[in-house]
């Protein structure tokens, strides 16, 4: 069905574009903004994502490549942004959501369950637009090292050692953080 | 050990269970963007790069040097034969006719090519901008979609590669309301741009015009020296 989609909206059917962007939006959006962390910038990389879809759908060759491509254009116009726009409201604000003095041994499973998203939140933000990136394509959209070296134009090899040492920065960023608070409650 | 599984299920866990979707308005935006932008017959579409080639396809057998590569060899054989004798198209060879001292013409350098563009502009005014290419590089050129506001600092110029097609740059540069008509000089060596706007007297606030330029290949933005001068 999606291929039919795609055929026809190359060659210009506007109700086929409807149905197509109407099937993938939600799937490059949650792509987009795990890498943003921002609604608004998040809004603007999937609008510029499917408005180059409709220009460049002609030159798409083999319609089942559709899923692949779409990845690769909203991760290149989500990295884009992030870099362009540097340290932005999604880039590096750190919003705490529990006050300082919060007794999180004693707080219930929900709370603790907010300070772990907190943790891995601000872990996440302080990675490289590239590596929130493919820890992104690989945790939201699924996708293994070949599909991500696929998506990326980029070596196998090269989307494997990519994702581990995004792995590897995100763990880095919780242990430092966690690092911190264990400083900051000894000083306290 | 389980430390890492634990936090890897951490991981795992805080990027799915967020459900988000996308506003409306943004579906609503790029449909418009279709509607206004209705599907053009391409004569050269077979000849464009696929977006998801691999990379060895934009070497010696991506299409336009295949092509390139085919019609040399045509025009080699063709004029081999010719210069040859096995084709003779000419007839007789004529008597050479004596002529008076030749005069010296200059060999006629290649007309610079200018495109019309009608610029988007925010607020809805006129702007355009007329490009001199003597390049020969550049194939086409449009309007690209400024976001509200003045962006670019600096210089006033920003050039940037277009993310998903490399044979696009990307030129912004900051307006001002009263500048309507602009000037765009691609020097012969393809590397240099002189972009001209009208100067504007008095308080104006300054929002972002964006041109796309498409060349024949592709092209690194961080290579070209980009001016903006106002007139």
């Amino acid at each position: 069905m999606q291929r039919d989609l795609v055929e026809r909206a190359a060659r210009g059917d506007q109700d086929a574009f409807e149905a197509l962007v109407r099937l993938s939006a939600n799937r490059l959006f949650a792509i987009a903004y795990r890498v943003l962390r921002d609604h608004h910038r998040a809004e603007d990389a999937v609008q510029q994502t499917l408005v180059s879809i409709w220009d460049e759908l002609p030159r798409l060759r083999d319609p089942d490549r559709f899923d692949a491509w779409s990845y690769r254009v909203v991760t290149r116009h989500s990295v884009a942004l992030a870099k362009r726009e540097g340290r932005g409201p999604g880039g590096g604000a750190i919003v705490r959501l529990l006050p300082d003095d919060a007794d999180v041994s004693r707080a219930p499973d929900d709370i603790g369950s907010v300070v772990q998203r907190d943790e891995i939140e601000r872990g996440f933000r302080s990675l490289k637009p590239d590596q929130r990136a493919i820890l992104t394509l690989h945790h939201v959209a699924g996708l293994s090292s070949p599909e991500i070296a696929d998506v990326l134009g980029i070596p196998v090899g090269t989307a494997g050692s990519r994702l581990h040492y995004a792995t590897q920065a995100l763990r880095a960023a919780l242990d430092a953080d966690a690092r911190l608070d264990t400083t900051t409650e000894r000083s306290a | 050990m389980t430390m890492f599984d634990e936090t890897d299920r951490r991981i795992a866990t805080w990027f799915t269970d967020e459900t988000v979707r996308v506003p409306e308005r943004t579906i609503d935006a790029v449909l418009a963007h279709a509607r206004a932008h209705p599907r053009r017959r391409d004569p050269l579409a077979t000849l464009r790069r696929d977006p998801m080639a691999r990379p060895f396809t934009a070497g010696l057998f991506a299409p336009v040097p295949l092509l390139a590569a085919i019609g040399l060899i045509v025009v080699a054989v063709l004029g081999g034969a010719v210069v040859g004798g096995v084709l003779d198209l000419s007839g007789p060879a004529p008597l050479p006719v004596p002529s008076a001292s030749p005069i010296a013409t200059p060999s006629p350098s290649p007309s610079p090519r200018i495109i019309h563009v009608d610029l988007v502009e925010v607020a809805g005014q006129d702007a355009s901008i007329d490009i001199t290419d003597r390049s020969g590089a550049l194939v086409d050129a449009e309007t690209g979609q400024p976001a509200d506001g003045g962006s670019v600092g600096g210089r006033g110029i920003e050039l940037a590669n277009d993310p998903v097609d490399p044979m696009v740059i990307v030129v912004t540069w900051t307006g001002t309301p009263c500048d309507t008509t602009h000037a765009l000089e691609i020097d012969a060596d393809g590397r240099t741009m002189t972009l001209a706007r009208p100067r504007c007297e008095g308080d104006a606030i300054p929002r972002d015009l964006q041109l796309r330029l498409r060349f024949r290949e592709a092209i690194d933005s961080s290579a070209i020296a980009a001016t903006l001068v106002t007139e």
